[in-house]
């Protein structure tokens, strides 16, 4: 028997933590990330009165990754505004801790290199490097070949290899 | 095992999925192929930059009605609402003890000046402490040498009083002893 909770989240209680993650990994802040979590929910309760879809995990993944790289286009946008009206930010930028900035271009840097990729790529990118999954498993979720996934994998990281190479070479070139 | 078959295995070797004599066969070919070493090599490094961002801290949300409840894995529950009340809360008791530790500051601050000013304020002796000064003074100077205006003078000076006290306190150590 279904909870009153449990009727108007539409089973989105236990991906919840996943949802989180995804869009925290991504944007950094807790209040952005829980922002990405209610825009993700109201999107999954909309396709449950519809249709319930049939890789759960994979739907949310795709739609939470598209919403948290949409919110971080936003917030390029705002700033390159701000940057031409003032040079405020630059001093914002000086007065955060080093280690925070070069956090913070990092998300910066793997938002836009997985926003190049194909929503296929980046969630087996996703998939495996964040959440430590199985070539099999991403396969069973996408119901897919698991050559193909590991192609999609391959290719994914090549091109992420391309965008992040200029700033992260000494990392990516040992 | 050449270059065509490492480049095969090339996704499971990035996501750690090689079984062990897969792997003695690629690390064998690495040695030998700079080319296939390096590919792997950086695209390794590609996941390695990925994998620098943090792992946020575990929070569980769900959703009661109109509101979007946090659990943390602790187990406490935090309304988001409550999340921006408690902050408003914090920040106003914040500054509330600021106001009180700026107050008390200036208070002593003034307090402090106001003595200060108080003491340095030249204040007339009366008659009355005249005598009991003089009293005291030739008290001690009896007890220490013979009895000279000049000696009970010298004692009053070393008490560092203003020329006017000096005068009075000899005038009345000279009436007692008159």
């Amino acid at each position: 028997m279904k909870t009153a909770e449990g009727t108007v989240a539409c089973g989105f209680a236990p991906f919840s933590d996943d949802v989180y993650g995804w869009a925290y990994r991504i944007l950094g802040r807790h209040q952005d990330a829980l922002d990405v979590v209610q825009d993700v929910f109201l999107r999954w309760h909309e396709q449950c009165q519809r249709e319930r879809p049939a890789n759960e995990r994979g739907w949310l993944r795709r739609v939470t990754m598209n919403r948290a790289i949409d919110v971080r286009r936003g917030w390029s946008v705002t700033r390159r505004a701000q940057q031409s009206a003032a040079r405020t930010e630059w001093a914002f930028e000086e007065a955060r801790g080093e280690a925070e900035a070069d956090e913070d271009s990092l998300r910066r840097d793997v938002a836009e290199a997985l926003s190049d990729l194909t929503e296929m790529q980046r969630s087996v990118l996703v998939a495996k490097v964040y959440d430590e999954m199985t070539f099999a498993e991403i396969a069973n979720e996408w119901g897919a070949a698991v050559s193909t996934v590991k192609t999609h994998f391959v290719r994914a990281l090549q091109s992420v290899r391309l965008r992040l190479h200029p700033r992260w070479s000494q990392e990516i070139i040992r | 095992m050449n270059c065509e078959e490492v480049e095969s295995l090339l996704a499971d070797a990035l996501g750690e999925e090689l079984s062990a004599p897969q792997r003695t066969a690629l690390e064998a070919h690495w040695s030998e192929c700079e080319r296939c070493r390096e590919e792997h090599a950086s695209l390794r490094g590609a996941v390695e930059v990925m994998r620098r961002l943090t792992r946020p801290k575990r929070a569980q949300a769900r959703r009661v009605g109109d509101r979007l409840i946090l659990e943390s894995s602790a187990g406490s529950t935090i309304p988001r609402s409550d999340l921006a009340r408690e902050r408003k809360w914090y920040r106003g008791v914040l500054r509330y003890a600021a106001g009180l530790g700026i107050a008390f500051l200036a208070g002593y601050v003034v307090r402090g000046s106001g003595e200060s000013a108080e003491s340095m304020a030249h204040r007339p002796p009366s008659v009355a402490e005249n005598l009991e000064r003089g009293e005291e003074l030739s008290k001690d100077w009896e007890e220490a040498k013979q009895g000279s205006v000049l000696g009970a003078f010298l004692h009053a000076r070393s008490q560092h009083m203003s020329r006017s006290e000096l005068g009075q306190v000899l005038i009345a150590l000279a009436g007692k002893r008159g």
